[in-house]
This record gives structure tokens, C-alpha cells and sequence, in this order.
């Protein structure tokens, strides 16, 4: 049956009116600022894809050495923020990311030396286990001063982890991710990144079943160990969508209120 | 530092580079694998297409792996005719072609680098395809975790594509883990013709890749393409 309502004048929440685009005019004016603009677009595109392949090869410091900001002012802000809180500053990262995913990697991999009747070598590293985070539909705003950028991205991925019982378990991983980026030194690196994860279930599951994962039963929300701020970053709890983190908007400067840092989640907003 | 005519150059370059791999993952789609070499690819003989079992190196290698794959599709599709005359039989068999087989690659993580020379690039995707296939146990649909990589050369100031690399990660039916693939499906006697069904053999088989399995050693993904002012002095994803 058609609807009688008057869509034009129908008022819609603040979170859908936040989606509808709005035309913006561009933030610069001559040919070779334009020509920067999409050159700083590709590199933004360039390092969140590299970011996926350092992912899938298990080359996490790596990943923050030569991804991720360094000069210290920006290296004390920056932040990792997943649907269970935030890792606040690059210490706090290093230790949750690097340091206690190698210790997870290392007892991994004892096991499968163990079960595969080879010398332990650090060489193998992330054996029988597999990760993929293909980076699709991106969005990404430089800011009007070109100093930073904003992105956001829809994964479609697999964490595939070895067991203790010899064999692997492959998990569908559904995430938004959004992040800001800085200039150092002329280039874009990562200062705050928030993978809101939307739905995981295990490979050969029907994903259609478990509309309420219990966090201690979520090895995604395990995984995630104890973050320096835990929160509620994002809610998936029954396939809820509360559009955080929400979608890159034109704008003139990167600010703690307006970053993808816990400084700018609606409930924490220039109070951290 | 570039001119401004060098950097818009470059950025031609690689909206072109995404642009033909896009033609090449939908002409798959399409089933038309047999119009990539002369649409696509750079005019020199010495082009390859590389899977996890080898290489099929030069023009005529890989035209003719292509038009195997094609011949397959046919086959594939008449089967399927003889199993649904209602809806299939009357067509003919241009009509008929392509039926069946459905390769969704979704290229995603696009990453490249382009000589400083500007006349060669290197590209590396992550695809999360859904493959399905007509076999001999029937309609199969698989879960196909790969990477395409790429090296493509200018031919009249235009980029070709010269080695194609695409390895699976995994390769298994949907509804199953993996990483513990199983195709339990039985043998239907419906599609028993199927049976016979094969590619030819890389003309340079190796092992270039190897599947995921829980016994399978560090993860890895190929090489990702670096910075290099001449091909002459960077790796190549042919042989």
C-alpha cells in the first residue's frame, strides 16, 4: 500500500540526517592544490591497504613503526578503538597489538612444532593460522588545511586461528573502519583507528543464528584484552547499528573532538 | 621533484591500472576469459598468468589456457541443458554459453607502484570471491580467499597488462570451515560427463603457492610491490 506521509516535510533523527550527503564546495582553489588533494586521497588509500597486507602477513610492528605516527606529541594521542574500548597512546598500543598478540603467536606456535614434529623457530611464526581484511568502499576527507585526513572502510574478513587440538577455526569478521590521519614529515601516517565490528561467527556457521554473542563467548571481545578506556565504542549486540563511528564529513582542522580518538566519541566528547 | 603533467600522468596510470583489472575480474564473471589476452594484455609474447600450481608463459600458453577455460564453460553449460530442457532447451548454443560457472572476485586492497620511468607499474589485490562451479558432484559453490598481483608495461602511452598472478589462500565449498575444507558432496550421474573436464597444464609448473591449511607454515602474502625507477631493477610476478 502507498504511504500518505509527506516525506518533505518529515523530520528524521539526528543519526539519519547525519548520512544524508550535503554538497560541500571544495576546500581549494588552484589546480596544483586540487592535484595535491587526490594525490593525498591515493596515499591515504595506499597506506590502509598496506595496513590490510601487513595484516594478513602478520607483521604487526611493522605495521607500527612504519604506519603509524611517531612524533611524540601525536604518538602519546594516538588510539586504537575496537567495539570494547580504546588502547590509548602508542605504548598502550604496542602492548596490546604487538606485544601481547607475539606471546599469543608464541604459544601458538609451540604447539603447532609440537604437533607437527618440527624445531620450534620463530621463522614460522603465525603458522596455521591466517588472516585477511580486504579494505573496500572508501571514503576519505582531507582537511581543508591538508594536514590530515579522515577515512572510513568496510571490511568483509577472516581471522583463521590454529587450536591446541592440531586443527584451525576460521572466523568471518564484518568491520567498519574508521580512521584519522597526520602528516609527518610530509606523509600521511595512522594516529587513531576505531575497527567497529558489526557481526563475527565461525566459518561454516549460519550467520543468520547467533544474534547475541555473549562477550566472554566473543573471541573477537577476548581478543581484545583490557584496553586502557573500556567502553562501549560500538554496539553489534542483536545486529544494532548506533552509526559509530560515523561517516568522514568535509572539515577545516583535525581536533580531538572531531577524531576518531575516544576524545571524540559522543560520550566522552572533550571530556577525556 | 615530478612535474605537475608527470604527477597527473601517474595518477592516469593507476586509475587505468584499476579500470583493466576490473575489466579482467568481470570479464571472468561473464565467462569471456577468452577476449582478456587481446583486449587486455600488453602485445609482446612474453606475458604469463600465474595460479598456486604454475605458470602458463607466452602469448600462445595463455590464450590457450584462457580458451580452455571457456571450452569448459561450454560443456558446463550444455550439461546443464540436458538437465533443464524446459528452461535451457531451446537455446542456442551462443545463447546457451555461460550458464553455470558464476566467479565473483570483489578487488579490494588495491596497492601499486609505479616506475620512476613511468612506463611500468606493479599492483597487488586481496579478493574475497564466491566461485561457483559445475562439476561432477553438481553445482558447487566455494568460499576463494586469493591475491591478484600484476605487473603491467606501457604499450602507446597506454598500460597493458604483462604478468598476472593469482593465488588462492583457500578454496572450499561454502558452509564449511576453511580451515578444515571438506567436499563431501557424492558423484551425480546426471553430471558424471563433467568428470572429464580439464585445464591444461601450467607450461611452467611449480609451486608458487600454497593453500592454507592448519599445517601450513608462516602466513604471508606475495611480495608487495616497492618503490624502483626501471622494471630492470624490481621483481617480477611472472617466472
Amino acid at each position: 500500500m502507498a504511504s500518505n506521509r509527506d516525506w518533505n516535510a518529515t523530520k528524521f533523527p539526528a543519526w539519519f540526517e547525519h548520512n544524508i550527503p550535503k554538497r560541500y564546495p571544495l576546500p581549494r582553489k588552484n589546480d596544483e592544490d586540487l592535484l595535491q588533494m587526490v594525490e593525498d586521497i591515493e596515499e591515504v588509500r595506499d597506506l590502509m591497504s598496506l595496513r590490510s597486507y601487513y595484516q594478513a602477513a602478520g607483521k604487526r610492528q611493522e605495521e607500527l613503526d612504519e604506519l603509524w605516527v611517531s612524533e611524540p606529541l601525536h604518538a602519546a594521542k594516538a588510539s586504537f578503538g575496537a567495539n570494547w574500548g580504546y588502547y590509548y597512546g602508542k605504548n598502550e598500543i604496542q602492548r596490546w597489538y604487538v606485544d601481547e598478540y607475539t606471546a599469543r603467536k608464541k604459544e601458538q606456535l609451540k604447539v603447532w612444532s609440537e604437533k607437527n614434529g618440527t624445531a620450534y623457530d620463530e621463522a614460522n611464526l603465525g603458522a596455521g593460522c591466517m588472516a585477511m581484511f580486504p579494505m573496500s568502499t572508501s571514503l576519505v576527507r582531507i582537511s581543508a588545511d591538508g594536514q590530515s585526513a579522515k577515512g572510513m572502510w568496510y571490511s568483509i574478513g577472516q581471522q583463521t586461528e590454529y587450536q591446541e587440538d592440531g586443527t584451525a577455526q576460521g572466523q568471518w569478521q564484518y568491520n567498519k573502519v574508521c580512521a584519522d590521519f597526520i602528516k609527518e614529515n610530509g606523509k600521511f601516517k595512522i594516529y587513531h583507528i576505531v575497527c567497529a565490528n558489526d557481526q563475527n561467527y565461525a566459518a561454516g556457521t549460519d550467520y543468520s543464528a547467533p544474534t547475541y554473542i555473549d562477550p566472554k563467548d566473543d573471541m573477537m571481545a577476548v581478543e581484545f584484552g583490557t584496553p586502557t578506556i573500556p567502553m562501549n565504542v560500538h554496539d553489534n549486540t542483536y545486529n544494532w547499528a548506533d552509526n559509530y563511528p560515523p561517516m568522514p564529513e568535509p572539515y577545516e582542522t583535525l581536533t580531538p573532538e572531531n577524531s576518531y580518538g575516544p576524545e571524540g566519541h559522543p560520550m566522552l566528547k572533550g571530556g577525556c | 621533484m615530478s612535474s605537475i603533467e608527470q604527477r597527473v600522468e601517474r595518477f592516469e596510470d593507476r586509475r587505468e591500472i584499476k579500470n583493466i583489472m576490473g575489466k579482467y575480474v568481470t570479464s571472468c564473471l561473464l565467462c569471456r576469459e577468452d577476449t582478456l589476452v587481446d583486449t587486455l594484455f600488453a602485445g609482446r609474447d612474453d606475458i604469463s598468468v600465474g595460479f598456486n600450481n604454475g605458470y602458463y608463459v607466452g602469448r600462445e600458453a595463455v590464450k590457450g589456457y584462457f580458451a580452455a577455460v571457456c571450452e569448459a564453460t561450454a560443456k558446463k553449460s550444455k550439461v546443464l541443458q540436458e538437465i533443464f530442457p524446459d528452461q535451457l532447451g531451446k537455446l542456442s548454443d551462443e545463447e546457451l554459453y555461460g550458464v553455470g560457472p558464476f566467479k565473483a572476485e570483489p578487488l579490494n586492497s588495491f596497492y601499486m607502484q609505479e616506475a620512476e620511468d613511468l612506463q611500468t607499474a606493479k599492483a597487488i589485490w586481496m579478493v574475497e570471491g564466491s566461485i561457483t562451479d559445475i562439476t561432477e558432484k553438481g553445482p558447487i559453490t566455494s568460499w576463494v580467499w586469493s591475491y591478484y598481483a600484476a605487473d603491467f608495461i606501457k604499450e602507446d602511452g597506454q598500460m597493458k597488462l604483462w604478468h598476472v598472478l593469482h593465488v588462492e589462500e583457500t578454496n572450499c565449498p561454502n558452509g564449511t570451515d576453511w580451515a578444515m575444507p571438506k567436499n563431501d558432496y557424492p558423484e551425480l550421474p546426471e553430471f558424471a560427463s563433467l568428470k572429464d573436464v580439464k585445464l591444461p597444464e601450467p607450461n611452467q609448473p611449480a609451486d608458487v603457492w600454497e593453500r592454507f591449511s592448519a599445517s601450513r607454515g608462516a602466513a604471508k602474502t606475495p611480495r608487495l610491490p616497492e618503490p624502483y625507477t626501471t622494471f630492470a631493477e624490481t621483481f617480477s610476478y611472472g617466472v
